[in-house]
């Protein structure tokens, strides 16, 4: 695992084999993009200790290839969550471990689908603004799944088809004019 | 720590430093994007999504919100939590029926001073990290 590194706090890089102990580990998989898990990405929980003393969970995702970690990449590059422990006793505790683990999964869960849903609609927006300019569209996931002449009409349009999804709504600008700001 | 890279989008060939984020409000959390504007002091969203967040702004103070050119606008401020990159940010933002433009926008105070932001234009891409 010579290439295994993330970036931690402080401003160091982070190998899984200076942890204090490695916690958790657990294969992350994105809904519906299976493809991606062949990079490998991980999300794990690790004990970590301080130089000045002291010792801190670092629960991350991560890609343990290197090279992966490209300017359009699909992932969050070096995506962490730091949780501060006043002892690695606090970090025995497995029904804590496990809901440290969950809260991290949940976080990232939700990030990823944001991150994943604008990367998509950056990719397909020259499309989308010829098909609905001055529109607002309704976005579920990776999908198109209203169209109104107001965010509020977009919006009420989705929830009924989609009332327990995130719904995102967006403002297609008509003309470059539009989108021409001095601020 | 680096938290996040986004390409720029492409509006009718012009590219700007849009983000995907959560905005929320008693744990109605909706997703948004806004424009990385490190000209703007505040963030400011369209009232649209505080009537999703079911924020009533009538309830919310009022202020007068400088544009470009010296025009005003009245803008409602409000507490809520901005998420980005698994981060949890409590803000106070305002909101806005005269937005004007297109976009939210996520200014310093409340959003941009908590990161290392670097827009690297040449390369239409831009970056969050954290201390």
């Amino acid at each position: 695992m010579a290439n295994s590194s993330i970036e931690c706090p402080y401003h160091k890089e982070f190998h899984k084999q200076d942890a204090v102990q490695v916690i958790r580990e657990l294969p992350f998989q994105p809904e519906k993009h299976p493809e991606y898990q062949s990079f490998g990405i991980e999300l794990g929980l690790y004990l970590c200790k301080e130089e000045g003393g002291g010792y801190f969970l670092l629960g991350a995702i991560g890609s343990f290839q290197s090279g992966f970690v490209v300017a359009y990449s699909p992932i969050p590059p070096g995506l962490a969550m730091v949780i501060k422990i006043p002892s690695p006793a606090g970090a025995g505790d497995t029904d804590w471990q496990e809901q440290q683990l969950r809260e991290l999964e949940r976080r990232l869960r939700d990030a990823w689908k944001v991150y994943d849903r604008q990367l998509w609609l950056t990719e397909h927006w020259q499309e989308i603004e010829q098909k609905y300019p001055g529109k607002y569209i309704a976005v579920v996931a990776r999908e198109i799944v209203a169209v109104g002449n107001s965010m509020k009409q977009a919006y009420q349009i989705a929830s009924q088809n989609y009332p327990i999804q995130s719904i995102l709504v967006e403002y297609v600008p008509a003309s470059r004019e539009e989108v021409q700001i001095a601020g | 720590m680096k938290l996040l890279e986004v390409p720029y989008r492409e509006f009718h060939g012009i590219f700007l430093p849009v983000i995907g984020i959560e905005i929320g409000y008693k744990n109605n959390f909706v997703p948004t994007s806004a424009l990385a504007d490190t000209g703007a002091t505040n963030s400011i969203f369209s009232a649209g999504v505080a009537e999703i967040l079911g924020i009533d702004l009538k309830e919310a103070p009022s202020t007068y919100i400088h544009g470009v050119g010296g025009g005003m606008i009245v803008a409602n401020f409000h507490p809520v939590e901005i998420r980005v990159a698994g981060l949890s940010i409590p803000a106070r933002v305002s909101f806005s029926e005269e937005l004007g433009i297109p976009f939210n926008i996520l200014g310093h105070e409340g959003f941009l001073e908590y990161f290392k932001v670097c827009f690297d234009t040449a390369r239409k891409k831009f970056t969050f990290e954290v201390e």
